[in-house]
C-alpha cells in the first residue's frame, strides 16, 4: 500500500484516506533465459551524405545558419552539437542551441 | 547516435523565464503583449485548455462512483480570479461550466479573495446558485501566486447520491431531497472540515463512494492549480487578467460575429412537455438583434408542487445558452465571452425559475426540452445549423440491499435518437442535450446485483425525412438474484406522450416507454409518465424505450442512396 501511495499521490496530488483498497488487476512478470535480441537497424544506411544542406532556422532570439542532416546516413556514436535539424521520414527532429 | 539506429538527445535546460507581465503592468499593456504575438497565445490557450482537460481525466480515473468516473457527469473550469469562466473542459458538462461562475462569485463575496488561504478548498451544492439540484456538488479551490489570488480551479460533478427520497416524483419540497451544502469551506488553509465532511457522510448513502468522489474532484482541483502555475512560470506571467481579457474577449467577438450574421428578428416557438401526466407548454420569444440574442420564457408554467421538475433561473440561463454555443461558436473554446451577448429572461416562481422551497431534482425533465425549442426558433434564420428533437436520455437509478445486507444505489444512463439536421442523420444513442456517455453495463453489473437482460437500438425509430433521426434504444434489466431483498428501480422515461414533430417536414421519431414485463418478455405494467418500480424476484424487469430523433425535411425527398443504406 505503501507504494500505491506514493505513485498514486505523485499522479493525483492525495490518497483519499480511510477507504479499503479493492485490486482490480495483478500483472506478473516472470524471468526467463533471455534469448539473443538485437535492435540493430535492419536496413543500417549504405554510407551517403549526412549533412543534407543548411538553411536559416528561428532559435530563440534570431536566426541561426542551422545545419540539416539526414538521419539515415548518420554514423553510429558521432555527436551533433545543436542547432541543428534531423530529418527522416516519418519526423523531423530539432536540436536546440544547448542540445546536443 | 546509437548503434540501433536510435537518436540519443541531451536537452539543454532553458534559462527561466523573466517575468512579463506582472500585476503591476498596466492592463492594456499586458494585453498588447500577448496580443501582439498570436502563435504564442493559440499554445497558451490551448495549454489552459489541456490543464482543464487533465483534471478531467484525473477525476474520470480517480472518481468513486459510475455516474462520475464512467458516465462522466462532471466538468472542470479554470476561472479567472474574479470568478469568470476562462478555460472549461471539452467533453463535458457544459451546464456545469454555465452555472459554476455564479457559485463562484457567491462564494467570493462569502469569503472574500483577501481572506482566502493558500489549501482553503469550498463547496457547495445550492441548486440556485449552481447546477439546479442537490446532487451535483461544486468544489472550488483558489490558485496563489506570492501570495495574491490569480484563478479559482473549479470542478461540479453528479455524486452518486445526497441522500433524501427515492421517488423523486413524489418530492414536494427541496427538504425531501436532502441535503443542501451553502457555499462553505471543506478545507481551511489545508485541514479538512471534518465536521462538515461527517455531515456529508452521515447523510447519503454509500458515503464512501460520494466523498470519494469528492476527494477526487478536491485532487483534481490542486492537480490543475499546479499546472496552472508551471504554465504561468513558464510565460513569464504573474497575474491572468490580460490573457482572461484576451481569450475571453475573442471567444465574445466570435460570438457576436455569429449572432450578427443570423437575420435580426423576433422568433417564436413553443415546445410542450408532460409533467406527471399533465401537458404544459413552454412559449419562448428568441429575438436576435444585431450581434445579440435575447430569450424570453414569458408565459413558462408555474412551478410545480410536485415532483422534482422545478428549474432555478441558474439552470434555464445554461440550457438557454449552451445550445446557441452549438450551432454559432462550435469552433471556439469555451469560456465566459461565449456566452455574454445572450440574455435569458424566465419569470419569476415558474417552472424555469422557481423559488424556495421548491422541489428540482429532476429538472432536466423540463430543462432538456429548452434547446430543441431554441432550435425550432431559430429554424428559419440559421436552418443549416439546427437540429430537430433529439430523444432525451434517462438515468435509471437502482436501490437496495444485497444479501448480505451491503446497500447499493447507482445510476445507469443511456441515450436516445439524435435528432437530424440539415446536413446529417442524427445518431443512435446519443446523450443529449446532456454531454455524459452512456454508463458500461459490464461495470454496472459489478456495482449493482442487477442483470442488464438487453440493451438495443431499436429498429425504425429514428424519425424519417430528408435525414432522418438516430435510433432510439430499448434497455431491460432485472434482478440478479431471488434472494429476498427487493430492487427499486426509477423507471421514468422522458418523452411519453410528448409532441416533438421534425422541422421542415420531418417526422417524429419512435416514442418512449417505461415499464415492468414478465419474463417472456410481455406487458406487465406500463409505468406512464414515471414511477419507482419494486422488484421482488427475477420473474419480472423493467423496460426503458428512449425516443428516436426527428426527422429533418421532407421525407420523400431522402435520397435512394441513405434509403437503402436505411434497409
Amino acid at each position: 500500500m505503501a507504494a500505491f501511495r506514493r505513485v498514486h499521490s505523485a499522479r493525483f496530488t492525495s490518497v483519499y484516506e480511510g477507504v479499503s483498497p479493492e485490486i482490480v488487476s495483478f500483472r506478473v512478470r516472470a524471468a526467463g533465459p533471455a534469448p539473443a535480441l538485437t535492435v540493430a537497424q535492419a536496413d543500417a544506411p549504405a554510407g551517403g551524405v549526412p549533412l543534407k544542406g543548411r538553411r536559416m532556422a528561428w532559435f530563440g532570439d534570431r536566426f541561426h545558419d542551422t545545419p540539416v542532416y539526414d538521419r539515415y546516413a548518420l554514423a553510429s556514436e558521432g555527436m551533433i552539437q545543436g542547432p541543428a535539424i534531423i530529418e527522416e521520414r516519418e519526423a523531423t527532429t530539432i536540436l536546440g542551441r544547448r542540445t546536443v | 547516435m546509437g548503434a540501433a539506429g536510435t537518436l540519443r538527445i541531451r536537452v539543454g535546460v532553458a534559462a527561466p523565464i523573466a517575468a512579463r507581465i506582472t500585476p503591476a503592468t498596466p492592463i492594456t499593456e499586458a494585453r498588447a503583449l500577448i496580443e501582439a504575438d498570436p502563435v504564442s497565445l493559440e499554445i497558451m490557450w490551448s495549454r489552459l485548455v489541456t490543464i482543464v482537460e487533465e483534471m478531467w481525466q484525473a477525476i474520470c480515473r480517480t472518481g468513486f462512483s459510475l455516474i462520475v468516473s464512467e458516465a462522466q457527469d462532471l466538468a472542470c473550469d479554470i476561472l479567472d480570479a474574479a470568478g469568470e469562466s476562462l478555460a472549461q473542459s471539452p467533453r463535458a458538462m457544459p451546464v456545469f461550466n454555465l452555472t459554476l461562475p455564479r457559485a463562484v462569485k457567491a462564494m467570493l463575496q462569502k469569503y472574500p479573495a483577501e481572506t482566502l488561504r493558500p489549501g482553503d478548498v469550498l463547496i457547495t451544492n445550492d441548486p440556485w446558485l449552481c447546477a439546479g439540484h442537490l446532487y451535483d456538488i461544486a468544489i472550488v479551490t483558489p490558485v496563489f501566486l506570492d501570495g495574491q489570488l490569480v484563478a479559482l480551479m473549479g470542478t461540479v460533478g453528479h455524486v452518486g447520491d445526497i441522500g433524501g427520497i427515492k421517488d423523486g416524483l413524489k418530492a414536494t419540497e427541496i427538504f425531501d431531497e436532502e441535503l443542501q451544502i451553502p457555499p462553505a469551506k471543506l478545507y481551511r488553509a489545508g485541514e479538512p472540515n471534518d465536521t462538515l465532511f461527517d455531515m456529508i457522510a452521515e447523510n447519503v448513502r454509500k458515503s464512501e463512494e460520494v466523498l470519494g468522489d469528492l476527494h477526487s474532484f478536491i485532487a483534481a482541483n490542486a492537480q490543475g492549480g499546479e499546472r496552472l502555475l508551471g504554465f504561468m512560470r513558464d510565460y513569464g506571467m504573474q497575474d491572468l487578467r490580460a490573457l482572461a481579457a484576451v481569450v475571453q474577449g475573442r471567444a465574445e467577438r466570435a460570438m457576436r460575429d455569429a449572432i450578427r450574421a443570423l437575420p435580426d428578428g423576433v422568433y417564436h416557438s413553443t415546445v410542450s412537455n408532460a409533467a406527471l401526466g399533465r401537458r404544459l407548454d413552454y412559449p419562448l420569444k428568441l429575438t436576435v438583434a444585431g450581434d445579440e440574442i435575447e430569450l424570453d420564457f414569458a408565459g413558462a408554467p408555474e412551478q410545480l408542487p410536485l415532483g422534482g421538475l422545478n428549474c432555478t433561473y441558474s439552470y434555464t440561463i445554461a440550457h438557454g445558452s449552451y445550445p446557441l454555443k452549438c450551432i454559432l461558436s462550435q469552433q471556439v473554446r469555451g469560456n465566459a465571452g461565449c456566452y455574454r451577448p445572450i440574455t435569458v429572461k424566465a419569470p419569476e416562481h415558474s417552472v424555469l425559475n422557481c423559488t424556495r422551497p421548491a422541489a428540482l431534482a429532476l429538472r432536466t425533465r423540463t430543462g432538456w426540452h429548452l434547446a430543441p425549442n431554441i432550435f425550432r426558433a431559430l429554424s428559419d434564420a440559421a436552418p443549416d445549423r439546427v437540429q430537430a428533437h433529439t430523444g432525451l436520455p434517462v438515468s435509471v437509478k437502482v436501490h437496495g440491499l444485497d444479501a448480505k445486507g451491503r446497500l447499493y444505489a447507482d445510476h445507469f444512463f443511456m441515450g436516445g435518437g439524435q435528432g437530424a439536421s440539415a446536413a446529417h442523420d442524427g445518431k443512435s444513442a446519443l446523450l443529449w442535450p446532456t454531454s455524459a456517455a452512456n454508463t458500461s453495463i459490464e461495470l454496472f453489473e459489478t456495482r449493482s446485483p442487477v442483470l442488464v437482460v438487453e440493451k438495443s437500438l431499436i429498429a425504425d425509430s429514428g424519425g424519417a425525412g430528408q435525414h432522418r433521426g438516430g435510433l432510439g434504444t430499448r434497455t431491460r434489466m432485472r434482478k440478479l438474484h431471488d434472494d429476498g431483498p427487493p430492487t427499486q428501480a426509477s423507471v421514468a422515461a422522458e418523452g411519453v406522450g410528448v409532441d416533438s414533430p421534425g422541422l421542415f417536414g420531418g417526422l417524429q421519431g419512435g416514442a418512449a416507454r417505461g415499464a415492468v414485463l414478465d419474463r417472456d418478455g410481455n406487458l406487465a405494467r406500463d409505468c406512464g409518465a414515471g414511477e419507482l418500480v419494486t422488484l421482488t424476484d427475477t420473474s419480472r424487469m423493467i423496460e426503458l424505450r428512449l425516443c428516436g430523433g426527428s426527422g429533418f425535411g421532407d421525407p420523400a425527398s431522402r435520397s435512394a442512396a441513405l434509403g437503402e443504406r436505411d434497409l
